[in-house]
């Protein structure tokens, strides 16, 4: 997908505005000119550019002091900086204040040709590793999302049918099963795989933060916003974005979202200017969102924008099937990891990984042959080598009593601390005696 | 029924084989009716004496109000052409307009092959594709990522070389869409 750019040109000279403006409307950007540092500055308090190409002479405001304002503003904005009298003192400062390159006029055709492609290269890397950045911050861990079930097979399916769509997606599912890693197959396998795939959790940010976060500010919006910030709804143009934990957005954020949905633009904190932006949503939740909006909690119009296409992901208890597979793709992929030389899991580590319920799903099932693979001493894991799963209790108390709460609290604290009981008790804040008298109560073993 | 022709007009351009060879293969690229006018002179005030080129606006500016009843117009020309912001260009066209431009000044001179056999099929070639190229952004068509296209950005004679006189799958429906304007 070819993306426009916007570039500003200015040029207190008439035919250089013309014929810049025309070289490079033919390479398909959209161009604004103007005649001043003064004209510029006012047109860049209600339109964002991509690029800026800066004539150095000019009357008034020069092309320096313009880029050194320019940039006080916006220090990601990207300035070319252009000149019929080239010096090495004006190239020097020009560089010095930012800009990315310096140009003598008139243009070699070859030269700018290569230099805006250069431009626009860059600034495709800078925005991906912006991104890797924040997805390092708000983005949990993921593993690869396989399996043969027939339930997954059919999923499978549907993703083949939804990637080529440009459909909205609410992906459903318990904790663990791979929510994120199923947004990631979508969008790699849709028309917008060239673009960036941005993902923002709401459960794990405050309000203000994920304002900043999805939105971006400008310079001075808030104490602390010393420059202007693009957000993650202006970085996703083009891809895809992934709103993880949706059911967990606050009311004022419900409603801000759906504006962004409805009108695909908005505005930076503290903004006057809408930024417009094209991307392609992908939402996700462990919870009943149907409950929420029943219960008033989720908005209904948000929950119908988002829910055009549902796909379920099956907790891994409901799909067994799948253990084995899994199980030994990410032996293969750990022990890599790792650096360790076991090759296999033993059948009996094997029936001990399809009995267990797996309440942490894919995640949980990932965590465990990690930890098999740290602690086994063998050539292949061994049924002792996961004893933190057959010692586990069942995750969830079949009633919701704070007695079979209790139970499971304690039981846990015990494994964690590999059976001493002063350590338990100390953890716990409880004497020794008490928590003999629990193990005896709850029947609790180390067996 | 008016049918609609692009017409060739030679500036101070005298080498009529090249002319029709580009006539010929404009009419099948864009399946317009192709003529080559008679002769005409460049501008008066076209010749920038501190540069020693001529400005290829004010040739484009020129041209556009020939013959009004021609479709598209394809000024020919040998001398150096310029735009104030390129030291020199292959060729200029109004995006979209009436009127495009091709100089061929540049497209002998900077060629490896000169005086050699073949030379001159190489150098007819550049004429056609550049022709072309022009005449593609006076229907609305800017620069092509496929380096095969006739409409990719014509930067240097190598690059030129390495294109086809055709427009790829995508241009030839934006092509379309501006031939229905």
């Amino acid at each position: 997908m070819h993306k426009k750019t916007r570039i500003l040109v200015v040029d207190d000279e008439l035919s250089i505005r013309i014929s810049l403006g025309d070289l490079l409307r033919r390479d398909g950007h959209q161009v604004d000119v103007a005649k001043s540092a003064e004209d510029a500055l006012e047109i860049l308090k209600t339109k964002s550019f991509d690029l800026l190409i800066v004539d150095i002479k000019m009357p008034g405001i020069d092309g320096l002091q313009m880029l050194e304002r320019v940039k006080e503003d916006d220090p990601d904005v990207s300035v070319i900086m252009m000149t019929a009298y080239g010096s090495v003192d004006s190239a020097v400062l020009a560089m010095k204040l930012g800009a990315i390159d310096y140009v003598i006029k008139p243009f070699n055709p070859l030269e700018i040709g290569m230099l805006v492609e250069r431009v626009f290269a860059d600034q495709h890397m800078r925005r991906e590793h912006r991104l890797l950045k924040q997805q390092v911050k708000v983005c949990g861990s993921y593993g690869p999302m396989i399996g043969q079930s027939p339930s997954m097979l059919k999923l499978f399916e549907l993703v083949e049918d939804v990637a080529s769509t440009d459909s909205v997606v609410l992906i459903t599912g318990e904790s663990g099963t791979g929510k994120e890693v199923l947004a990631r197959a979508i969008h790699e396998k849709s028309s917008r795989s060239k673009g960036l795939f941005v993902g923002i959790n709401f459960g794990a940010f405050t309000e203000s933060l994920l304002e900043s976060e999805l939105f971006g500010y400008e310079k001075g919006a808030f104490t602390g916003a010393d420059n202007t910030k693009k957000g993650l709804l202006e970085i996703a143009s083009g891809g895809t974005l992934f709103l993880d934990e949706i059911a967990d957005a606050s009311p004022k954020m419900q409603i801000d979202l759906l504006r962004v949905l409805q009108e695909r633009k908005f505005r930076r904190v503290g903004g006057v200017k809408d930024v417009e932006t094209d991307f392609r949503v992908i939402a996700a939740t462990n919870r009943d969102v149907e409950k929420a909006v029943e219960e008033g909690v989720f908005r209904q119009d948000l929950y119908y924008r988002l829910n055009v296409v549902q796909i379920h992901i099956p907790p891994l208890r409901a799909r067994r099937d799948d253990i084995p597979v899994m199980a030994k793709h990410f032996l293969e992929t750990l022990r890599l990891r790792l650096n360790k030389k076991i090759g296999s899991i033993s059948s009996e580590a094997m029936q001990l990984l399809l009995s267990h319920d797996w309440p942490g799903n894919v995640r949980e099932l990932e965590n465990a042959i990690e930890r098999a693979l740290v602690v086994c001493k063998h050539k292949c894991i061994m049924p002792e080598d996961m004893s933190f799963i057959s010692q586990r209790p069942s995750e969830e108390p079949g009633d919701e009593s704070l007695e079979a709460w209790e139970r499971i609290y304690i039981a846990g604290k015990l494994d964690q601390y590999e059976w001493n009981i002063s350590h338990t008790a100390q953890a716990l804040k409880i004497d020794r005696g008490t928590l003999y008298s629990k193990i005896k109560k709850y029947g609790l073993s180390r067996e | 029924v008016i049918q609609r022709v692009l017409e060739i007009v030679p500036l101070e351009f005298f080498d009529r084989e090249l002319l029709y060879a580009l006539a010929t293969e404009a009419s099948r690229v864009f399946s317009l009716r192709c003529q080559v006018g008679v002769e005409r002179y460049l501008p008066a005030g076209a010749l920038d004496t501190e540069r020693g080129q001529y400005h290829a606006t004010r040739i484009l500016s020129n041209l556009k109000d020939f013959d009004r009843d021609s479709f598209r117009l394809l000024g020919v020309t040998a001398v150096d052409i310029f735009t104030p912001i390129m030291r020199y260009v292959f060729g200029e066209a109004m995006l979209p307009g009436r009127a495009a431009l091709v100089s061929t000044y540049r497209l002998a001179i900077a060629s490896p092959q000169s005086g050699q056999p073949g030379y001159r099929s190489v150098f007819i070639s550049r004429v056609i594709k550049e022709g072309i190229h022009e005449l593609g952004h006076t229907f609305g068509l800017t620069h092509c990522d496929n380096p095969n296209c006739a409409m990719s950005a014509s930067l240097d004679v190598t690059r030129i070389d390495a294109k086809s006189t055709q427009l790829c799958y995508y241009c030839t429906v934006m092509l379309k869409d501006g031939l229905n304007l």
